[in-house]
């Protein structure tokens, strides 16, 4: 009975935890760099600090692209302002699409 | 925007037709240079800069790019996609397994370009759970089982294939490790912060490091100065008391120098006794513990050298009556490892290692006593060379030394010394064919000054019949020198009389293996589904014998058959981004003739199955796991007739685990619960009221020893750039 309870109890656990990542919000939108990146250690460098910057929502970072998108909440960041967030760790950003 | 876009894209494309462009790295993402790139059967080439960096002009006639650096193995890349960028990696020639991994942090990776059934278990994946030290990092692994030795000492045993961890060749960066008096306690030597991963081999092994290995290897290694965080911090406590914390820190002192050092300490800070039983659940443990090492690398030559100091003193026994436990362990090791490239055109190079240890324990089991003491020394001098990619032969001679001294009063030798010499030649050859077919043949001669002249053959193939689809083969023969007393001295926790025959042999066993990997795609899911049978045969074996009389354990030689079989199936899928399943099922038939009957080993369960679910959050800002294993039953070491004092079978149980981690830019807390349905075995003390009685037994242990257990951890580093 025990490890029904847990099972039930787990997978309740696990989707209202994806019910909370689906919340969309209007002012969310999508800025995508040219970053020179060229390992898998810069990969995980620009994930590990990028996602802490403000009202970053999703990243997608594509080493073989050399690219690095992020949605964000545009009332909260700017476009320049994370630009700036990935040059503090030592790389060449460019701007190519903001949507 | 966009034109400037397609117009930086269009030029780009144009540049690449004229030239390819990549990086060469490690599997940590550190560049190599000076590596040879050149299209296959060609004289067009160029090699990598400082950076790793290399742009080749394209070739008209090849489409296969080959890789190679002496510290490297070379690696051939189907070049597809010319305007792409590519990103190489190369595994490291020092390492024995063959580890590909391209994408790491990604939790348990099944090896496939290895020619063994090689699993790692990554850093990331040692996160998952408390994962305090070696013992507790099997939980979401369902290879390799994790249970209490007995009801009193808090020592562990793993088991893999179904058989005793004693049959596994336990290695710490490929060298042989935790053998003899510190087998028994050795798994919580090993803070879990300190290990960057660990690889699980199943089935008969490399000759390289010995004669043992039946079942398997499991090899941890360490984190390494030049890659490790510059500076980490872990701290633990659960609410069984225990507290730990761990230190980490590194330094490169120039480009070629670097060192770290990592500091453990644990405590309990208080006991508990919550099946009333009068004796502690677990004993207090206290451990010191410390590891200097230092790295150094040329373009040529690789040396580390690497030292450690533990102390550890376990406390159990009755709460406020007069039976009491007492263990001292005190252990200092070394190694010193040099790799040197004598030839780069052809991939030739030698290492030299050198390893020892010096290891003595101090135990009291209530009246009883055991005192050990172990110096041990290896050495390995191996030669590699691999003339073209298809062929690699590896040989080289090694001598392992040990030598014992103990006391045992209630055993009538005493002191027992003992002093092991083993010394061989082995030569290993591997050819693999258009990335299809890989075959290794090993064997090994080896002198021991005890049991003569032991001949070790091994065989691996490996055969991908498409992309999809991989089957390994495996046989082997594996030796095992008994320790019984240093192996076994946890038995004094109990009244059993302990019985060793004098002329015990050399234990010998065949071990043969089938496994296959398939990805399956269903519904647009990646499916990995793997499937593996064993099967281990003893020639001769050193057998305990429980079950001729329940006040009694004999150790003697077989004398009949002894054999486990052991399949196991298991499929794992991201079933959604950040959403993993894995759920394997195994099966273990373990016989031994017992008392001249073939009989199923006692306290062995015979099935297991495991369901992981672990789910990571988009940005991995916070991570979710949950485990469940159900362990099947098993039968329990025959009782007393006339006074049964316990059921002759053991039902099966389930455990459940999980924990939430919440990520922060350079620091991470998680809080979990292991046993979560707070299942334990009852009244595992037999005849726990008299302790004088010889029917007093902590031995006869088949599930968990301690319930529900909430902890909560808190981990800090400066990660290297």
């Amino acid at each position: 009975m025990n490890t029904i309870k847990f099972s039930i109890a787990a997978i309740l656990l696990f989707s209202s935890t994806l019910t909370f990542a689906k919340i969309k919000n209007d002012n969310d939108t999508i800025v995508c760099f040219k970053v020179s990146m060229d390992c898998m250690s810069c990969k995980q460098k620009i994930e590990k600090n990028i996602a802490y910057e403000k009202g970053v929502k999703a990243l997608d970072v594509n080493l073989s692209d050399k690219t690095v998108k992020v949605k964000y909440n545009k009332l909260k960041n700017s476009p320049e302002m994370l630009k700036h967030a990935i040059e503090k760790l030592k790389y060449e950003v460019k701007i190519i699409t903001e949507i | 925007m966009r034109i400037i876009q397609v117009l930086c894209m269009l030029l780009t494309c144009h540049l690449l037709t004229a030239s390819i462009k990549g990086k060469v790295m490690n599997v940590k993402g550190e560049p190599i240079s000076s590596a040879n790139v050149y299209w296959q059967n060609t004289s067009v080439g160029t090699i990598t800069n400082e950076l790793g960096e290399f742009s080749i002009s394209d070739s008209e006639t090849a489409n296969k790019l080959i890789i190679s650096n002496v510290s490297y193995i070379p690696d051939t890349i189907t070049v597809s996609n010319k305007a792409v960028n590519l990103n190489i990696v190369l595994n490291d020639r020092i390492q024995l397994s063959e580890v590909s991994v391209l994408g790491i942090n990604t939790g348990t990776i099944k090896l496939k370009s290895a020619v063994f059934n090689t699993e790692k278990i990554t850093a990331a994946e040692l996160c998952k759970a408390a994962c305090c030290n070696l013992s507790e990092s099997f939980e979401t692994n369902p290879s390799v089982d994790v249970s209490y030795s007995d009801a009193a000492t808090g020592a562990k045993q793993i088991k893999l294939l179904g058989l005793p961890g004693t049959y596994v060749q336990m290695l710490t960066e490929n060298i042989p490790n935790l053998r003899g008096i510190s087998a028994p306690y050795g798994m919580g030597f090993i803070p879990g912060p300190w290990m960057e991963s660990i690889q699980v081999s199943k089935g008969t092994a490399s000759v390289v490091n010995g004669y043992e290995a039946v079942t398997g290897q499991i090899n941890v290694e360490f984190k390494k100065p030049p890659t490790s965080e510059k500076l980490a911090l872990n701290v633990f406590a659960s609410d069984a008391g225990r507290i730990e914390s761990n230190l980490n820190a590194s330094v490169k002192l120039n480009e070629k120098l670097s060192t770290g050092i990592f500091l453990h300490a644990s405590d309990e800070l208080f006991s508990f006794d919550i099946n009333k039983d009068g004796f502690m659940d677990m004993p207090m443990v206290k451990q010191y513990n410390i590891i200097n090492r230092w790295y150094y690398k040329t373009d040529n030559f690789i040396s580390q050298l690497f030292v450690r100091a533990l102390t550890e003193t376990r406390h159990g026994g009755q709460l406020s009556g007069l039976y009491k436990i007492g263990i001292e362990s005190d252990r200092l090791e070394f190694f010193l490892k040099n790799g040197y490239i004598i030839n780069q055109e052809s991939g030739t190079s030698v290492a030299l290692i050198i390893s020892g240890s010096n290891h003595n324990q101090l135990s009291e089991y209530g009246l009883k006593s055991y005192s050990g003491k172990q110096n041990s020394l290896f050495s390995n001098l191996i030669f590699q060379t691999q003339w073209t990619h298809a062929h690699k032969l590896t040989a080289g001679i090694n001598a392992n030394f040990d030598q014992f001294n103990e006391l045992m009063p209630v055993i009538s030798v005493n002191p027992f010394l003992k002093k092991e010499f083993a010394s061989g030649i082995y030569g290993e050859y591997t050819y693999e064919f258009a990335e299809k077919f890989m075959a290794m043949g090993g064997i090994r001669i080896d002198y021991n000054n005890l049991y003569g002249t032991l001949l070790t053959p091994r065989m691996h193939l490996k055969y991908s019949l498409s992309e999809h689809l991989l089957f390994r083969l495996s046989a082997g023969k594996g030796y095992r020198s008994p320790n019984v007393m240093a192996e076994n001295n946890f038995l004094l926790a109990g009244n059993r009389i302990l019985s060793i025959a004098p002329d015990l042999k050399i234990e010998k066993a065949w071990n043969y293996g089938i496994s296959a990997i398939a990805d399956v795609d269903v519904a647009d899911k990646e499916i990995i589904v793997t499937g593996e049978w064993y099967y281990t045969n003893f020639d001769q074996q050193v057998v305990s014998d429980m079950d001729s009389n329940p006040h009694k354990v004999a150790f003697s030689n077989l004398n009949g058959i002894s054999y486990s079989h052991s399949a196991q199936i298991e499929a794992s899928s991201e079933l959604f981004a950040g959403f993993n399943l894995n759920v394997a099922h195994r099966v273990n038939i373990v016989k031994t003739t017992i008392g001249g009957v073939l009989r199923d080993k006692p306290l062995t369960n015979k099935s297991k199955s495991l369901v992981t679910i672990s789910y990571q959050t988009p940005l991995k800002k916070w991570q979710f796991d949950y485990t469940a294993q159900f362990n099947g039953g098993g039968r329990m070491p025959d009782p007393d007739l006339n006074n049964p004092l316990w059921e002759t079978t053991f039902a099966p149980y389930t455990i459940m685990n999980g924990q939430i981690t919440k990520y922060f830019k350079t620091w991470s807390v998680y809080l979990g619960a292991e046993n979560l349905t707070n299942f334990i075995q009852q009244n595992p003390i037999i005849d726990v009221e008299n302790t004088e009685s010889p029917n007093f037994d902590a031995s006869m242990i088949w599930g968990p020893l301690h319930g529900r257990k909430i902890y909560l951890g808190f981990r800090w580093a400066i990660n290297r750039d």
